[in-house]
């Protein structure tokens, strides 16, 4: 009896390790985020509304997520935009107004070099944009949707540096969409026919680096300070795209200024 | 690795170089520089030059040799105002802070047939209001309802108290005399309540590209049966020469409801969905876009004429009796006031 009990118990502990042996390992998550508030110049150009420019103020929140496990040389990036804009053209102050929300999910590979501390990200992104414009002075055609969604290929370049004693990393994001779609109304279309109506007309288009040439980009330093990692930074992004015989851009120069969490 | 990241930065530079600006070209804020763009804008974006007869490059030619640097805001809105009169469209309309311009000649050149005052006659005092429509029930049972705009949102609640107020009479005057337009959302709401199937009353159509003739196919508007109380009895629109934009087009819709007669004089017309733009000097310029025609794929923008013509006499305004009012309540079997 004994000796029974000794090997069930041989037996048991057997398969307990071995059971502990097939569970998967755990890896850690490396998570890098930041969130940062930007102000900024933006130049808007849409044909559908005014023949003229429009120039103002963007005001905006951006949140940067970037998470890799220990093991792994994938990356994955969620990054969330809003952006708020007051423009006027030369003749008319603050006519324009302009909100738009941008989601942008990436997975990108990474190569690090140890000297200098370089990491490079790059890959490709989701990237859907939903927002809109309205002028405050026009009659059936007082507002612009903006709705577009597109496969970007997407970088980021990081060197991590010290000065003295305090450490130091520079960040360089870039992202072009590639191929994806949008919303836009027909040359003289008006929304009364889109949207009461239901009258389609090449309202959803095919863009393209030839019809759409798009680029965003982001430089920004993480640095030190009281214990907690600052970020700042500067936002270039240029948002075009031709389109039913209209033109559409909106150029913005913003600075950023957040912190990492 | 490296390889694929070189690759990689190539075809990014290689993205750059496709980029290009998408701009347009901006005019000088100067008198010649807010004409020419005013022209372009018009170029590219007026609706009716076939229809007008209108040879917009022989007008650049004109009104070109008039602009100079040197004129004042007045002088220049004054020469541009000229301009944009040759196309005789009240849909047109510049824009400054200190005046606009406007074509209203396809009412001012003719009988305005409408009395404030013998229409506060006949509404008296004790009149109903309801989404800005002002209603009563005539000592002949004959329902009078005045819709002098199409500005406001009309409520389906609105629509139902107002047809269940008039239930039992045996006609209605719908008075769309001196109404200058507004929504056409407004307008299909209001004639949806005199139709019980879907009538196809006329098509739509809007530009494509900047050439005068670049259009999208006509697309069909049907007036489809309003969800509420629908008003089974016959109606009369009255009309004048002032009935434009939206409703026009409202009369265009219930010329093709069942016992629906229009009385009066010819609308105005404005069967061009207006569109906004502006001039460099912050002027706003509005003109007609969206070209809307009747369901014989008509034109309805020079208006539509009554199926029974009456005018304002002298001698029943002395009276205090509105001939076009008094047409109508004949139609409708009702008795003289």
């Amino acid at each position: 009896m004994s000796r029974l009990t000794t090997t069930i118990a041989i037996a048991a502990i057997a398969t307990s390790l071995a059971a502990q042996e097939n569970q998967p390992v755990q890896h850690a998550t490396q998570r890098e985020r930041a969130g940062q508030v930007s102000v900024g110049y933006t130049d808007i150009l849409d044909t559908y509304l005014s023949q003229e420019k429009f120039t103002g103020t963007e005001f905006g929140y951006l949140s940067q997520t970037l998470w890799r496990r220990d093991s792994s040389k994938i990356v994955r990036e969620a990054v969330h935009h809003v952006l708020v804009s007051v423009a006027g053209t030369r003749g008319n102050d603050k006519s324009l107004l302009s909100l738009l929300y941008n989601l942008r999910l990436g997975w990108m590979y990474r190569w690090h070099w140890a000297s200098p501390r370089l990491t490079l990200l790059a890959g490709g992104a989701i990237d859907g944009t939903l927002g809109g414009a309205y002028d405050t002075r026009n009659s059936n055609n007082p507002a612009q949707a903006r709705i577009a969604l597109s496969i970007d290929p997407t970088a980021r370049l990081t060197w991590q540096l010290h000065t003295g004693r305090r450490p130091l990393a520079l960040h360089y994001d870039v992202t072009m969409p590639l191929i994806g779609m949008a919303f836009s109304p027909n040359y003289g279309q008006s929304y009364y026919e889109i949207f009461s109506r239901g009258d389609y007309d090449h309202n959803i288009v095919c863009t393209s680096p030839f019809s759409a040439p798009q680029l965003y980009q982001h430089l920004s330093l993480d640095f030190r300070l009281w214990r907690t990692t600052f970020r700042v930074g500067y936002l270039g992004e240029y948002r075009q795209m031709k389109a039913n015989n209209l033109k559409y851009h909106q150029y913005t120069h913003s600075i950023t200024l957040g912190w990492c969490y | 690795m490296k390889t694929i990241a070189r690759h990689l930065l190539l075809f990014l530079a290689a993205l750059l170089l496709c980029t290009a600006c998408v701009d347009e070209d901006q005019f000088a804020d100067n008198p010649k520089g807010n004409f020419e763009a005013l022209w372009k804008i018009m170029d590219e974006h007026y609706c009716f030059f076939q229809e007008k007869g209108v040879d917009w490059d022989s007008i650049h030619t004109v009104y070109a040799q008039q602009i100079n640097n040197q004129m004042t805001d007045e002088q220049l809105l004054e020469v541009l105002g000229n301009m944009l009169a040759t196309l005789k469209d009240g849909h047109v309309n510049l824009f400054a802070s200190f005046d606009y311009t406007r074509y209203w000649g396809f009412h001012e050149n003719y009988p305005s047939n409408y009395s404030d005052t013998l229409v506060s006659r006949y509404l008296g005092t004790d009149y109903r209001i309801a989404s800005g429509m002002k209603y009563r029930i005539l000592d002949d049972q004959i329902g009078y309802l005045r819709c002098a705009t199409f500005e406001n949102n009309i409520g389906s609640g609105n629509l139902d108290d107002i047809l269940l107020y008039l239930a039992p009479c045996r006609g209605l005057i719908i008075d769309l005399r001196d109404n200058g337009g507004g929504m056409i959302t407004s307008a299909e709401e209001l004639a949806a309540r005199f139709t019980n199937k879907s009538i196809l009353v006329g098509y739509i159509r809007h530009k494509t590209g900047k050439g005068h003739n670049d259009f999208s196919p006509m697309q069909e508007q049907w007036l489809k049966p309003g969800k509420g109380l629908r008003w089974q009895k016959p109606v009369v629109v009255l009309t004048n020469r002032q009935v434009y934009s939206a409703a026009n087009e409202f009369v265009k819709y219930m010329r093709y409801c069942p016992n629906v007669k229009v009385v009066g004089d010819r609308t105005g017309g404005g069967a061009g969905l207006p569109f906004s733009s502006e001039l460099p000097n912050g002027w706003s310029i509005r003109f007609s876009s969206c070209p809307m025609f009747d369901r014989n794929r008509q034109s309805t923008e020079n208006g539509m004429a009554p199926d029974i013509s009456v005018s304002l006499t002298m001698e029943d305004f002395y009276r205090n009796r509105d001939t076009i009012i008094e047409t109508a309540r004949k139609i409708l079997g009702g008795k003289k006031k």
